[in-house]
C-alpha cells in the first residue's frame, strides 16, 4: 500500500474520519465533472444508469401509486376536520406531491436500492483486493468507479423522482375522481392556482441533492470496507442507514429554504 | 413479476411457520427469554438514536409544509393538530419504519444469511435443533416488539421536533400546538398509528428474517439478501400503508359516533 503514488486521493487506506473520505471522494467527483469526462466514462455511466435507474423503475412505481392513492385520503381527511371543505383536495394533494411525497418516497426507496447496492458492489472490490489492483495499474479508482455511479445516480435519480410524481399525482387523481366525485378538467383546473414550475424546479433542486449524496455516501462506505464478507454487510447497513438520514436532513432544510424564497 | 409473487408466496408460508413456532411452548428452559432480551438489546442499541434524530426531522418537515399550506387560510393555530394527525397516522410510521428497515432488517438478513451459507443452519438442524425455533423466533419476536416501541418513541419525538418548529419558522405557541392536537387527533388516531406500527414491525422483522434464512449463493448471495431485505420490506410497507388505510377508514366509518 505504501507503494501508492502519493498525489492521488485514496480513500479508505488510513485512518481518517468518514467525512473526510466523503469531502475527498466527493472533491475529486466534482474535479472530474468539471474537466468533463464524461466521454471517457460513457459506457459505464450508461451501464449504471440501466442498472439504477431502469432497474428501480418497477419498485418505484408500484410504491408510489399506492402513496398516492393513500394521500388524497389522507389530505381530504384533514382539510375536512380543518377547513370543513373537500373542495381543496386537488391544490393540497398536487402540493403535497410536488414539493414532499412524490420526492421523497421515491428518495428513500433509491437509497435502499441503489445505496445497498452499490456498497455491497464497491465493498466487495474492496476487500477482495481489486481496488488495491486498480491503484497498482495506476488507475485512479474514484474516478474510475465513483464517477460514473455517481453520474448516473444523478440522472436516474432525477428521472426516476419525475416519474413517481408523474405517477403519485395520476393516482391522486385517479382516487380523487372516484371516491370524491371530481371531475378530471375540474381537478387540473384547481390544479393550476396551486402548483406551477416553481414547484417543478424546486422538485429537481431536492432531487440533484438526493441522487447527488447518495452514490457518494454509499461509495464512501464501500471503500471503507474492511473484515471480509462481513465487513461487507455491516458496511452496506450503515451506508443505508446514513444515507436514509441524510435524505431526512437535506429535505429539511431544502424545505426550508423554499419556505425562505417563497 | 413472477419472481415477486413467487416471493410473497414463499414468504407466507414463512410467516406461518415462524407464527405457529412463536406459538409453540418454549422447549429450551427459559432458554427463548433469554435469546429474546439479547435481540432486543442489540436491536435499541443499535437504532435508538437513529430513529429519535430522523423522528425529530420527519416531525419538522411535516410542520413547514403543513405552515406553508394553512398559512394562506390564516389557519397557522391548527397546525398542531394537522401536524400531529399526519404524523401519528401515515408519515411518521412509513419513515420511521423504512429506517428500521434499512437498520435491523438489514442486520438480520446479514446475520441470517451468513449463518445459511456457512452451513451453520444445516449444522444446526444436523444436531436436532430446530433452526427456525432457535434462530429465527428470537429475533422475530424481539425486532416486532421492539419495532413498534422504537416506532412510538420515534412518533412522539417527531411531535416534539413539529412543536419546536412550529414555534420558530410560524410562530404557533407551543401551547396552542398542544391544545389543537386533541381535535384532530383522538384515540382513533393513536390506535391506527398502533395498528400500523404494530403490522410494520411485523413486515420489517418477517420479511429480513426470511430473507437472510432462504439466502443462497455464498457471500454475494448474502448481499443479494440484505438489498431484497430492505427493498420488499419498503415495498410491503408501502403496500400495508394503503390496505390498513382502507381498512381503519372502514372501520371508522362503522363505529362511527361510538368514540
Amino acid at each position: 500500500m505504501a507503494s501508492v503514488a502519493t498525489h492521488q486521493v485514496i480513500p479508505g487506506t488510513n485512518r481518517r474520519s468518514y467525512l473526510t473520505d466523503f469531502l475527498a471522494i466527493t472533491r475529486s467527483c466534482v474535479g472530474s465533472a468539471v474537466r468533463g469526462d464524461f466521454r471517457r466514462s460513457g459506457t459505464e455511466i450508461l451501464h449504471q444508469v440501466s442498472a439504477q435507474g431502469v432497474g428501480s423503475i418497477p419498485i418505484v412505481v408500484i410504491a408510489t401509486a399506492f402513496a398516492g392513492m393513500v394521500v388524497t385520503q389522507e389530505i381530504a381527511f384533514h382539510m375536512d376536520h380543518a377547513l370543513h371543505t373537500t373542495s381543496m383536495i386537488p391544490g393540497f394533494t398536487a402540493q403535497f406531491i410536488l414539493r414532499e411525497l412524490g420526492i421523497a418516497v421515491p428518495a428513500l426507496l433509491i437509497v435502499s436500492k441503489v445505496g445497498a447496492s452499490l456498497t455491497a458492489e464497491i465493498g466487495g472490490m474492496k476487500v477482495t483486493e481489486q481496488i488495491e489492483a486498480l491503484r497498482l495499474l495506476g488507475i485512479d479508482p474514484v474516478r474510475y468507479l465513483v464517477f460514473p455511479r455517481w453520474v448516473a445516480g444523478i440522472f436516474s435519480t432525477l428521472a426516476l423522482t419525475l416519474l413517481a410524481m408523474a405517477v403519485t399525482l395520476g393516482c391522486a387523481i385517479v382516487m380523487a375522481i372516484l371516491k370524491f366525485n371530481f371531475g378530471l378538467q375540474e381537478y387540473l383546473n384547481t390544479l393550476r392556482h396551486f402548483v406551477g414550475i416553481q414547484d417543478l424546479i424546486g422538485a429537481m433542486v431536492k432531487a440533484l441533492a438526493y441522487g447527488a449524496v447518495t452514490p457518494l455516501i454509499a461509495c464512501t462506505y464501500g471503500f471503507r470496507c474492511d473484515g471480509g464478507a462481513q465487513g461487507v454487510g455491516s458496511a452496506t447497513t450503515e451506508s443505508v442507514v446514513s444515507a436514509t438520514i441524510a435524505v431526512i436532513i437535506l429535505d429539511f432544510i431544502l424545505t426550508y429554504l423554499f419556505t425562505l424564497a417563497a | 413479476m413472477s419472481s415477486v409473487l413467487r416471493e410473497m408466496g414463499s414468504l407466507a408460508l414463512f410467516f406461518k411457520t415462524v407464527i405457529h413456532a412463536s406459538l409453540q411452548k418454549d422447549r429450551s428452559q427459559g432458554g427463548r427469554a433469554r435469546l429474546i432480551r439479547e435481540q432486543i438489546a442489540e436491536v435499541y442499541s443499535r437504532s435508538f438514536w437513529t430513529v429519535v434524530f430522523s423522528g425529530v426531522f420527519v416531525g419538522a418537515i411535516l410542520a413547514l409544509q403543513f405552515n406553508a399550506m394553512l398559512v394562506d387560510y390564516q389557519a397557522t393555530s391548527l397546525m398542531g393538530g394537522i401536524t400531529a394527525s399526519a404524523c401519528i397516522r401515515e408519515v411518521g410510521p412509513l419513515i420511521i419504519s423504512f429506517l428500521l428497515a434499512g437498520k435491523i432488517g438489514a442486520y438480520t438478513a446479514a446475520e441470517l444469511g451468513t449463518m445459511r451459507v456457512t452451513e451453520q443452519i444445516d449444522a444446526i438442524e444436523c444436531l436436532g435443533t430446530n433452526s427456525i425455533e432457535y434462530l429465527v423466533v428470537p429475533r422475530f419476536i424481539a425486532i416486532v416488539s421492539s419495532a413498534v416501541l422504537l416506532l412510538v418513541v420515534g412518533l412522539l419525538v417527531s411531535l416534539g421536533g413539529s412543536m419546536i418548529i412550529g414555534s420558530l419558522a410560524s410562530g404557533v405557541n407551543p401551547l396552542q400546538f398542544l391544545a389543537s392536537i386533541p381535535r384532530f387527533a383522538g384515540l382513533g388516531v393513536f390506535g391506527a398509528g398502533m395498528l400500523k406500527s404494530l403490522a410494520y414491525g411485523f413486515i420489517v422483522a418477517g420479511v429480513s428474517c426470511h430473507q437472510g434464512y432462504t439466502a443462497s449463493g455464498g457471500a454475494r448471495g448474502v448481499g443479494r439478501a440484505v438489498t431484497w431485505a430492505a427493498i420488499y420490506t419498503n415495498l410491503y410497507i408501502v403496500l400495508a400503508n394503503f390496505f390498513l388505510g382502507q381498512l381503519i377508514e372502514g372501520f371508522s366509518i362503522l363505529t362511527e359516533g361510538l368514540f
